[in-house]
């Protein structure tokens, strides 16, 4: 079977259980769009609204969660920035939802059908004040459904918005692949819509089932609630004033994060047993990198953040050499070297463009690889 | 060979040959991967496929060069390529006037990308029947489409060449493309 990244980040969506989207088209997001209007004008049980712009998108899968529902939006980096004071709402008031950005080459409207990774540090710091987002990049079309599920199953344990990231090569590539074939477990008592029926999947033997996570939190109406940005204890009510109660559900939040993450943490490891240099690279960059896995070890974050710091240090300290590849101008260059305390070498793949090619080129003026081929 | 790029601009049908080619490669059992690099501009803008195939699975969907290389633009990157087949006046290797053949044999310029893609399927060797090919191709002129791609499947080996002769007209051999065989299975991995 055929399926584009973009289409199957919407199926692990509903996958997921996943009842409402809200969106503003984009590229390259859009397709994510339109798939969410198809399947709502099938499935009486699935809701869209086409908003305005981006953030009365983003605002009302944030309403949509706290009614009940599982939501997510699909964007691109534009827009992504558009969402940024709604990301920010979404950890103040603990909100399950997740939101997808399919990056292209900015800032601004850039070069929307070409791909980047210039979004990471905004995933990971766009909004204001001190927040612990979950952040997961895919590399494949089989790995964007199985994250988008991880991603919700997050959201849901985590009580926050996820971001899955994507690019516009990784939205638009389409590959073979049999998701029926990934196991996806429901967990008991859990009554689906009819368009989530599908408890009798066979698992293979030696893959691990995904396990939806359900619902955490409570529907809106089935008691007193109050949802407010602005500090507020447990009842909902105002502590604009109380360093106390800011202080407590920050660590509160901030160790229920640190828990969570720590079952969501995803990464690639390729060892090279001569090689003297470590490359990372992650999302569609590291799909073009994976043939140098003859020549040097390879190191692939799948969760973003928050950021891999022991697994980076453990494999890091190992090489001589650490080469960051990535299509941005090093913003995961900069956390590496943060973790590992020690200068790390930059391959910025920038406007678009990426290819072996490239990438030797950019090794070889660092004297790294020279005389070998892939 | 696996990897085929397909370079052209909006509006000649690099979509419709390289997802056509893609769906019979993945209904053979291929690994396939399919990824279109193109400009925001929908029309006359540059527009390319990258198309892999395999009995493995595909580590990397960008390659940097094709073993198969299709120009039917000037428009579009310079890319490497063992064997190139392009659009005439647009590279000194296999020249055929894909555009030109779809007016005087089909009606329409258009017509010239299933030509093309007729040739395709020859140069990579996939035997396909005009039911399976029905199947896969649009619904609108489908009778038409599925004509153009035997007649590019049929172009005799020996009469292509590069620049003029290339220019020559073409005699079409119609047995050569099978009409109902069936596709060969890949062999289990």
């Amino acid at each position: 079977m055929l399926v584009q990244g973009n289409q199957a980040v919407f199926l692990g969506a509903v996958k997921a259980g996943a009842t409402f989207f809200a969106g503003y088209p984009i590229s390259p997001s859009s397709e994510i769009l339109v798939l969410a209007a198809e399947h709502a004008a099938r499935n009486s049980v699935f809701k869209l609204i086409q908003s305005e712009d981006e953030i009365g998108a983003v605002n009302a899968i944030m309403g949509a969660s706290l009614a009940g529902a599982k939501s997510f939006t699909a964007t691109s980096g534009p827009g992504f920035s558009l969402m940024q004071e709604a990301v920010g709402y979404g950890h103040q008031v603990e909100i399950p939802t997740v939101i997808v950005d399919v990056q292209r080459v900015g800032p601004a409207t850039g070069m929307p059908t070409m791909p980047a990774q210039q979004d990471l540090l905004q995933a990971m710091h766009g909004s204001s004040g001190d927040y612990y987002p979950l952040v997961f990049y895919p590399n494949s079309v089989e790995e964007c459904y199985r994250y988008t599920i991880l991603a919700f199953n997050a959201a849901e344990e985590s009580l926050s918005p996820v971001i899955l990231l994507s690019d516009a090569f990784l939205g638009h590539l389409i590959e073979t692949v049999d998701l029926e074939a990934i196991p996806v477990l429901y967990p008991p008592g859990i009554v689906w819509h009819e368009h989530n029926l599908d408890l009798d999947l066979v698992v293979p033997g030696g893959m691990a089932p995904l396990e939806i996570v359900s619902r955490q939190r409570p529907p809106l109406g089935t008691g007193q609630r109050a949802f407010t940005g602005l500090t507020h204890d447990w009842r909902g009510q105002q502590r604009t004033a109380d360093a106390g109660v800011y202080r407590e559900w920050l660590a509160g939040v901030k160790k229920r994060h640190q828990e969570i993450a720590g079952n969501y943490r995803f990464y690639e490891y390729i060892d090279h047993p001569t090689s003297d240099t470590l490359l990372i690279a992650f999302g569609i960059v590291s799909r073009v990198v994976r043939p140098l896995a003859s020549r040097f070890a390879i190191f692939r974050p799948i969760s973003m953040a928050p950021l891999l710091a022991d697994e980076l240090r453990e494999y890091g300290r190992r090489f001589k050499n650490v080469v960051v590849v990535e299509a941005n101008d090093g913003q995961y260059a900069q956390l590496v070297e943060w973790a590992l305390r020690r200068e790390v070498r930059r391959v910025p793949l920038l406007g678009g463009r990426m290819n072996i090619p490239l990438i030797e080129a950019e090794l070889g003026r660092m004297g790294i690889g020279e005389g070998l081929s892939v | 060979m696996n990897n085929i790029i397909i370079s052209g601009e909006g509006g000649q049908g690099v979509r419709l040959i390289s997802h056509t080619l893609a769906t019979l490669l993945a209904n053979l059992g291929y690994e396939v991967s399919l990824l279109y690099d193109y400009d925001s501009a929908v029309r006359g803008a540059m527009s390319v496929a990258y198309l892999t195939f395999d009995v493995q699975p595909i580590a990397n969907p960008v390659p940097d060069k094709a073993d198969l290389l299709l120009r039917l633009s000037p428009k579009g990157l310079g890319f490497q390529a063992r064997r190139t087949v392009c659009e005439s006046g647009l590279c000194t290797e296999e020249e055929i006037p894909f555009s030109k053949y779809g007016v005087e044999k089909f009606g329409k310029e258009i017509f010239g990308n299933m030509i093309a893609m007729g040739r395709l399927l020859r140069l990579i060797g996939i035997k396909v029947s005009r039911k399976e090919l029905t199947r896969v191709l649009p619904l609108q002129y489908s009778e038409e489409n599925v004509s153009a791609v035997q007649f590019g499947y049929s172009l005799k080996e020996g009469e292509l060449g590069a620049g003029v002769l290339s220019r020559q007209r073409y005699d079409t051999d119609s047995e050569d493309l099978p009409s109902q065989v069936e596709p060969e299975p890949v062999p289990p991995q």
